[in-house]
């Protein structure tokens, strides 16, 4: 649905987009990571047909970015990091203009504009001034507009930020919809716990680089650290239970992290019950025991070097 | 720099250190240093020319230069300050600016006299020039020195009408339009009316501007009886302008509070209230009566409509209007025939008195009035969008080209209809009345629609090419201000508003610069050469315009 080649972006000297090659199939939800100035915007921007790639290819639903700009355009939903709103316009003409300009035929536009209010929570502000609108709530009219005639592609650029937690849970809920419609949406967030139970695939980029791209289950497979156990104790009790856990012989090291005790067992260890046998026959009392988690937030930490371009 | 500082407070101080460090005003110090150079080269009379000619040069050249100096203020001052206080609404520092320690006065005169400043600036930076002038005789040390005082009032003037406007609307280009016409109707009326009511000159040159600067540099044609300039005829006039000055910086302080809690205001009221200002402040109800003009806003429950089948959604965007209540529709209607009514009574007083003038100028305001507001209005349509991101959404969807351009321009035509209609009601009642003739209307029928349809596209390609609608607004009026210029001189009639109305007033005299004389039938083949020229302008920059659009709107084509 998405490919890009080699695709580049410089402004002057400066490289936003280096060399990015993704690969982005009907139905995927993608999550585009990365720190600030890391390239995302300017790489939704490109797909969107709103900037020339400086070199490289770029293609949305078998339409190339460069000369068949609008056939890409009819079928993508493309949603800005911040976009203006106009003055005095009211959120339900707001809807009927934009209907308007993607040609929906005249009739069907009142039922779409309704469909997308209901779809956002916003009919009840059809008739508030879009200027008037709150932070989120011109977030959620942004999604409502790009959901209007129905893209075959959503490109979200940090739909979530502005949205209050609830706002946020709903907008996911939404997204899940949108996904079991079989959509194809590429999404960019700084908020990543929301993005891993939505999406499936992920894109981490550096500097204009990918550093990573795949399944986002692989991602958190692969840095996942297999010796790593966690426990948790009383707090009186951490400094004799890290001692006793030491004191094993397959037990490389053993570290206080945060409120938990943290073991680093042999490599060869594939039964790590013995830690938590060791400490309940010392009667150490055991509140938590599990393999070391990995979200995309630590995968996010650990691909990249916090380098801000 | 510290001295002022100290004197006019931190915000002339931050103003005039950040002014002086764009660009910006670098180039328009050395275009406007330019284009006097080249007037003064163009009126420089032939080596060895015999000595009268010399001074009667040296006379005209002086003329010439005073006057594109004193359009360049008139233009400029409101130009450089309509954006002031809007700026800081938009970037929502006003707040911020008043709860400093500053009092409201001073953040108005200190945004005031540091863009006036500049202006100054641009002024002084004339003044080698003009003193070039010096050495070909004609013209005095005293005449130039009063001659850049009315300049440096009118400045002060012009820019306080501008951060007047700035306080009391929300955009910077709404706030120049505001104060163009504003401006443009001051100097107007008050020449139709000391010339109407053929006042003597001491009170025309205190009521009319335009008189003042004119008495400055041709003192005969304001008053026969004077040898030399008399302080008494030419000081009223700048004392005047000072203290008007002083009233709209005034009545800009008192809106300001209200500006920086970012509601709504109307300009009407709150223009009665500055007009009545030192009345209403002596009965205590300033506050009341600002309380007044600027209202709660009200909160509708109409959805309101999209653009209606299949018509242009852009198109629809240029018109719709919000508030189509019915008291509102006849309001705007009583406005609009209250406006044709003091027109038509303008020119009846006219015809009552025999003076063919007034017709004239009546129908160059009408004129310059589409003029102005079209072009400003087309200027911004597209740079606003850019300013809001509204844009990037918009090149987002699939609207084509010619949707797009189309619709802002008839969008744009139908907005204004009302003035290009008003010329035509005026001449059309007065070739029924017997003062002008037929063809009268015939040539405002050619000529405004084309000037109309002219400035706005020329100011849509603009908008379409700059990045801010302030700087579209500017560039558009200067280069309206360019091809008035240049009209006198190629008889492109239908670029200026001034042979607009002369062309349709009074054709049997033919203007003095038109050697052309007396037959209507050569107005009439100028007329339709001019409106060639010019409708083949407007079509080469309509094809640019869309040709070139998804590169001006930034998205691949
Ligand atoms: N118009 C521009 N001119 C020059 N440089 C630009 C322009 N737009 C973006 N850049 C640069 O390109 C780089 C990538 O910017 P981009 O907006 O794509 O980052 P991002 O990943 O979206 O960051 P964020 O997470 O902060 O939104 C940045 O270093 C930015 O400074
Ligand atoms: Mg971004």
């Amino acid at each position: 649905m998405i490919e890009t080649r080699g695709l580049t972006k410089t402004y002057g000297e400066m490289t936003a987009v280096d060399h990015l090659d993704l690969s982005i199939e009907k139905g995927d939800i993608f999550a585009f990571i990365g720190p600030n100035g890391a390239g995302k915007s300017t790489t939704m921007k490109i797909l969107a047909t709103l900037l020339r790639p400086t070199t490289g290819q770029a293609y949305v639903c078998g339409y190339s970015v460069i000369g068949q700009a609008r056939h890409i355009r009819r079928k993508v939903g493309y949603m800005p990091d911040f976009f203006g709103v106009y003055q005095d316009m009211t959120v339900n003409e707001y809807l009927e203009f934009f209907a308007a300009l993607y040609k929906i035929p005249p009739k069907e536009r009142r039922r779409m504009v309704g469909d997308v209010l209901d779809l956002t929570d916003l009919s009840y502000k059809k008739a508030a001034d879009v200027s008037s609108l709150s932070r989120g709530m011109q977030q959620r009219l942004g999604l409502a507009r790009v959901l209007l005639h129905d893209p075959e592609v959503l490109l979200l650029d940090e739909p979530a930020s502005g949205l209050d937690p609830r706002a946020r849970v709903e907008m996911r809920e939404l997204l899940k919809e949108l996904r079991n419609m079989g959509k194809t949406i590429v999404i960019s967030s700084h908020i990543l716990v929301e993005l891993a139970e939505l999406c499936n695939k992920v894109g981490i980029v550096e500097r204009g680089k990918l550093v990573y791209s795949g399944g986002i289950d692989e991602v958190l497979e692969k840095l996942r650290r297999p010796g790593i156990v966690q426990v948790r104790v009383p707090n009186d009790e951490r400094e004799r239970a890290r001692a006793l856990l030491e004191d094993i012989d397959v037990v490389k090291t053993a570290v206080l992290r945060d409120d938990l005790v943290e073991v680093e067992l042999d490599a060869e260890v594939t039964d790590p019950s013995i830690v938590a046998r060791v400490l309940l026959n010392a009667g150490v009392p055991l509140s938590l025991f599990r393999q070391e988690e990995v979200d995309l937030e630590d995968a996010f930490l650990r691909l990249t070097k916090g380098q801000v371009a | 720099m510290i001295a002022p500082a100290l004197v006019i407070g931190p915000i002339f101080y931050r103003e005039v250190l950040v002014g002086a460090r764009r660009p910006r005003t670098l180039m328009i110090q050395t275009g406007f240093v330019l284009a006097l150079i080249i007037a003064v080269l163009v009126a420089w009379p032939p080596a060895g020319a015999a000595p009268n000619v010399v001074l009667t040069a040296g006379r005209t050249a002086f003329s010439v230069l005073a006057w594109v100096a004193w359009a360049v203020v008139v233009l400029l001052a409101p130009a450089f300050t309509a954006g002031t206080i809007t700026a800081e609404k938009e970037r929502n520092t006003l707040g911020l600016l008043m709860m400093a320690e500053v009092n409201h006065f001073e953040i108005v005169a200190g945004k005031l006299l540091s863009r006036v400043f500049f202006l100054l600036v641009l002024l002084l930076l004339g003044t080698p020039v003009i003193f070039a002038l010096l050495s070909l005789g004609g013209v005095s040390y005293e005449e130039i020195l009063i001659c850049g005082l009315h300049l440096a009032v009118f400045a002060l003037y012009g820019g306080a009408v501008g951060v007047f406007f700035s306080t009391i609307m929300r955009a910077d280009t709404r706030a120049l339009i505001g104060s163009l016409v504003w401006i443009t109707s001051h100097l107007l009326v008050a020449d139709v009316l000391v010339r109407v009511l053929d006042l003597s000159p001491k009170i025309q040159v205190a009521v009319s501007p335009f008189r003042a600067y004119l008495y400055v540099l041709s003192p005969g044609s304001v008053s026969a009886t004077t040898v030399g300039l008399e302080p008494g005829l030419w000081l009223p006039g700048a004392l005047v302008l000072v203290g008007l000055a002083l009233l709209m910086t005034i009545a800009a302080t008192l809106a300001l509070p209200r500006a920086a809690l970012g509601g709504k205001m109307s300009p009407g009221l709150i223009l009665l209230v500055v007009t009545f200002a030192p009345l209403l402040r002596r009965l205590g109800l300033t506050r009341a009566a600002l309380a007044a003009a600027t209202g709660p806003e009200v909160v509708s429950t109409d959805p309101g409509r999209g653009p209606r089948g299949g018509g242009n959604p852009i198109y629809w965007y240029e018109v719709r209007r919000r508030g189509s209540r019915v008291w509102l529709i006849i309001l705007r209607l009583v406005i609009r025939f209250g406006v044709i009514g003091v027109a038509i009574a303008a020119g009846l007083g006219a015809s009552y008195y025999n003076a063919p003038e007034v017709h004239v100028l009546g129908v160059t305001f009408m004129v310059t009035l589409l003029q102005l507001v079209t072009t400003v209005i087309a200027a911004t349509s597209v740079a606003s969008e850019r300013e809001t991101q509204t844009l990037t959404i918009l090149a987002s969807t699939p609207v084509e080209a010619e949707t797009y351009v189309h619709g802002k321009i008839t969008g744009l035509v139908r907005k204004s209809l009302f003035l290009f209609a008003l010329p035509a009601i005026y001449v059309l009642f007065f070739s029924l009345w017997g003062d002008l003739r037929w063809h009268s209307a015939i040539s405002i029928a050619v000529a405004v629609p084309v000037l109309g349809i002219g400035s706005i596209v020329q100011g849509v390609f603009l908008s379409l090419i700059m990045a801010s609608s302030l700087r579209a607004s500017v560039v558009a009026l200067l280069v309206a201000f360019g091809e008035f210029v240049l009209s006198w001189c190629c008889c492109l009639m239908t670029f200026n508003p001034f042979l607009i109305a002369n062309f349709a007033v009074i054709p049997q005299d033919g203007p003095a610069f038109y050697a052309t004389g007396t037959e209507p039938i050569y107005l009439f083949i100028a007329l339709v050469f001019s409106a060639g020229v010019h409708i083949g302008c407007t079509l080469v920059l309509y094809s640019l315009a869309t040709q070139e659009f998804d590169r001006y709107v930034g998205r691949i084509p």
